[in-house]
């Protein structure tokens, strides 16, 4: 099943990376663009998609290991709802929240909701099953609590938020970028670290603690980084579907479904499909701009359709 | 010796400096400097691009860059676009350079109004969803191209003929009583105009009555029953764009209830009216189509 | 470490899951190199037993009571690393729904307690996971992925990984029903010379002759209660049978070959 050794897999991925990047600097809304619009404009918005790419990629792979279920992805947890529920109150409370505060608020939102994941998760007798359920239907109201708003509020407020909500990498600042990358890569770590005690996971709770692994505390600790890495890529690029649960899946058809390699490259390889994708957002139908989740479903969707037929579904 | 050398110096000094010979202070209450006569002038959203055009006369050249849709004057379509009015493409905006960007309140995004101002391009921002606020938005447009002088006079004569206008509609309507109006905007969910908005003070204008000028929303979602409960004398649908045929669908849409003063008295119309959305020294075009289709009994 | 000394031992263990007590009192003694088969009727409680006295149920409720000793010092007490080092646990099926390969399944029972991700096995761990694999007869597809082998060959590949563990007590819930004869037969020789060498099985079967054939002593359960512990001989009796299987016509008989009792369908009435 491996194919190639495991070396030649980092250094092809890193060679996309790297390419995809160049690709997305060069390219642009603009022909001949200057130095200037890709310093301060496109090279954020290529830092804030690696950091996004790579933490959702990561959030999805331990998230399906942590419940030993390949249907996992970051969003399944509802975090996601928590982000888009603070971010559209920020924009009702206007003014601060909803410029650079949208991304707080968002947090804010995401955090709250982690909060109640973690009590759920720490309470004792609580099964995974109970805490993937109670995330679900977090989920949901969170989902509801949005679209009420929705209509109720004012068409100004609702355009604000709905960017938002497809996935929208425009609002990236230098600073900012550099903070969510630099984080996102400390909470990666973090999960790589990990590693073992997700193999063990892979074969279900009962397998991982007659392992030696102690589920519930992993548990605990894995929601709240986690959650973290979801909130913080959510707050800062709205909701970008699709990556959480398609990269993991092809990175393991490449090197297995042992971390220890298989975070690394979900984190490359994640990164390098994000600036791809918000390229194409930029390119394809100029001088609009589409919303990034978007073209990742759109996009993404069919082509990993295509890869399950031709190759079977053995995933 | 010494001192006339240095005024000589001062003297060069003040006629090298770049131009920023001027303040503006804008709807928001922001500051920015400007040069003495903007050259590369980039409107934000179609309204400004018509406000602006018309103190540069032939000079239409100094409008570098416009919004989507941007299409009066007819020379404005020929111009570089910067992307919607909702979805500014902020590397457009900055690709050329401009020395003066017009916003406005209403439909951009305040985030990408703020991340123009940081890659450090001057935004002056426009009030342009307040009635009450025509004429200080015109005087702020013109000062800050460059022409206050003119944007004084232009403001002048704009409210001069609202005053008219104003007038003779009383004079013309004083037998008849007041309208009441309902304006829809949409349908599937209906949406009508409610107040605040420049639709609703273009009614108030042409002395009817706004069935929802009581709801506080700007463009609320009514039920369908709660339009029968008040009534109105008169149904507009405003047509926006070319296509007619699905504004008259609208229409004929409230055929079928009866009960309805506006329906057993036909007085249900489709109004092209694009100018009256549009808060420029069009307006008053617009008002007076409205008094004729509000007014009219078929 | 005398042969007679307790190896595990566990003392007036009950176990309830909401208001229902599954198991109640249950108190037995396992020495080394006793392979003990632990039998009863669907629904005797004989898994949640199993699994509560290996720590896989939650416990911290209060739904366990009584006492679970390895070596002398609670068991339960230990943290779960420790524990994994003492005792396995080799459940009924081993499933997953991601690609790993045989070879990396086994490779857990050294490295799920790791703590750098990118450790490599030593030589000497290597050679003895071959040997588990080779002693298992999984070594020849320890590259295939364990989605695409039989749920036999999986059980196969769960023993490997449970002699990699280093655990002196293996606990096998239904390890065994899978496998093909052959292969049945390879794992309870394995089990005979591993128990001789020190280490302690305990079967869960609910085939009463593949219990009888490779278990020296039986536990027998009904309805929670350990109702018999003894020898194997003893244990299958056909009285005790009849009790726990009421309505079959069964009979007992010792094994033509090797002497131990087997279950026989007798003619049956209606």
């Amino acid at each position: 099943m491996k194919k190639n050794s495991f070396t030649f897999e980092v250094v092809l991925a890193f060679s996309f990376l790297i390419v995809s990047c160049f690709l997305a600097l060069r390219f642009g809304s603009v022909f001949d663009a200057d130095s200037s619009i890709i310093y301060q404009l496109r090279l954020p918005r290529v830092l804030l998609a690696v950091a996004v790419g790579m933490g959702l990629s990561v959030a999805g792979a331990c998230l399906q290991a942590l419940f030993s279920n390949p249907l996992c992805e970051p969003y399944t947890l509802g975090i996601s709802s928590g982000a888009a529920l603070g971010a559209v109150i920020g924009t009702t409370l206007g003014g601060f929240w909803i410029v650079s505060g949208l991304t707080i608020s968002a947090f804010i939102g995401a955090l709250a909701f982690t909060l109640v994941l973690y009590f759920v998760s720490i309470r004792p007798g609580n099964s995974t099953l109970t805490l993937l359920l109670s995330g679900v239907m977090m989920g949901f109201f969170g989902s509801g609590l949005v679209a009420l708003w929705m209509s109720l509020a004012d068409s100004n407020g609702i355009q604000a938020a709905v960017f938002w909500l497809l996935g929208d990498l425009s609002r990236a600042r230098m600073g900012g970028a550099w903070v969510t990358l630099f984080s996102s890569c400390i909470l990666s770590g973090a999960l790589w670290l990990r590693s073992r005690q997700f193999d063990a996971l892979l074969m279900g709770e009962e397998d991982a603690i007659s392992l030696g692994v102690d589920v519930s505390v992993l548990r605990r600790r894995v929601i709240i980084v986690v959650s973290l890495l979801v909130s913080l890529c959510v707050s800062a690029s709205g909701m970008i579907g699709f990556l959480g649960l398609l990269v993991p899946h092809l990175v393991r058809r490449r090197v297995g479904a042992l971390h220890g390699k298989m975070l690394p490259l979900c984190a490359v390889w994640g990164a390098t499909l994000l600036v791809i994708a918000d390229m194409l957002a930029r390119v394809s139908v100029r001088p609009f701009e589409l919303p990034v989740g978007v073209v990742t479903a759109l996009v993404g969707a069919p082509v990993f359709m295509w890869i399950l037929l031709k190759r079977g579904s053995q995933v | 010796m010494v001192s006339r050398f240095s005024s000589v110096l001062l003297f060069f000094y003040f006629f090298s400096a770049p131009a920023f010979a001027r303040e503006v202070t804008d709807a928001v209450g922001v500051r920015i400097e400007l040069s003495e006569k903007p050259l590369r002038i980039v409107t934000l959203a179609p309204s400004l691009g018509e406000l602006v055009s018309v103190f540069l006369g032939a000079d239409l050249a100094r409008i570098v860059g416009v919004s989507e849709y941007s299409d009066v004057p007819l020379a404005l379509k020929k111009v570089f676009s910067i992307g919607p009015y909702n979805r500014l493409n902020i590397e457009r905006i900055a690709s050329l350079k401009p020395d003066l960007i017009f916003a406005t309140t209403d439909g951009n995004l305040p985030d990408q109004i703020q991340h123009l101002r940081e890659t450090g391009m001057p935004v002056v921002v426009v009030n342009t969803d307040d009635f009450s606020e025509i004429g200080n938005s015109i005087k702020l447009v013109g000062s800050a191209i460059g022409s206050p002088a003119e944007s004084e006079q232009v403001a002048k004569q704009f409210s001069e003929s609202l005053e008219r206008f104003r007038q003779a509609v009383r004079r013309r309507r004083a037998n008849q009583a007041k309208p009441r109006v309902l304006l829809q905007l949409g349908d599937d969910p209906l949406v009508v105009v409610g107040s605040k908005t420049f639709l609703h003070h273009a009614i108030q204008l042409v002395n009817a009555e706004n069935i929802y000028g009581d709801i506080k929303d700007r463009y609320p979602r009514p039920s369908k029953e709660d339009v029968v409960k008040r009534d109105p004398d008169v149904i507009l649908v405003l047509a926006l764009g070319a296509d007619r045929s699905y504004f008259e669908t609208l229409a004929r849409k409230w055929g079928g209830l009866r009960n309805m003063r506006a329906v057993q008295k036909g007085r249900i119309k489709v109004l092209q009216a694009d100018a009256l959305l549009r808060p420029t020294l069009r307006f008053l075009e617009g008002a007076s189509l409205l008094e004729k289709a509000i007014y009219e009994e078929k | 470490m005398s042969a007679t000394d307790v190896l595990f031992g566990v003392y007036g263990l009950s176990y309830r899951y909401a208001m229902e007590r599954v198991v109640s009192e249950v108190s037995f003694e396992i020495r080394h190199g006793e392979i003990h088969a632990l039998i009863g009727p669907n629904g005797s409680g004989k898994s949640t037993l199993m699994k509560a006295i290996c720590g896989l149920l939650p416990f911290g409720t209060g739904a366990l009571q009584g006492v679970v000793r390895f070596r002398g010092h609670e068991f339960l007490r230990d943290s779960v690393a420790f524990r994994s080092r003492s005792v396995a646990y080799v459940g009924a099926d081993l499933r997953t729904d991601f690609p790993v390969t045989a070879y990396q399944t086994v490779c857990m029972g050294f490295s799920s307690l790791d703590v750098s991700p990118i450790h490599e096995l030593t030589l000497h761990e290597c050679e003895t996971l071959k040997q588990a694999m080779e002693q298992c007869s999984c070594w020849e597809w320890r590259d295939r992925l364990l989605s695409s082998l039989s749920g036999g060959e999986r059980q196969l590949v769960a023993f490997a990984r449970a002699l990699v563990q280093g655990a002196l007590v293996i606990f096998l819930d239904e390890t065994l029903s899978k496998m093909d004869l052959h292969h049945q037969a390879r794992i309870g020789i394995l089990m005979r010379k591993l128990a001789k060498e020190g280490r302690a099985f305990v079967l869960v079967s609910h085939d009463l002759n593949l219990a009888s054939e490779w278990a020296d002593f039986g536990l027998v359960m009904k309805q929670g209660e350990l109702v018999f512990h003894g020898p194997i001989l003893q244990a299958i009796t056909a009285e005790r049978i009849a009790a726990l299987y009421p309505g079959a016509q069964l009979m007992v008989a010792p094994s033509p070959a090797t002497g131990t009792p087997k279950v026989f369908f007798d003619k049956q009435k209606g």
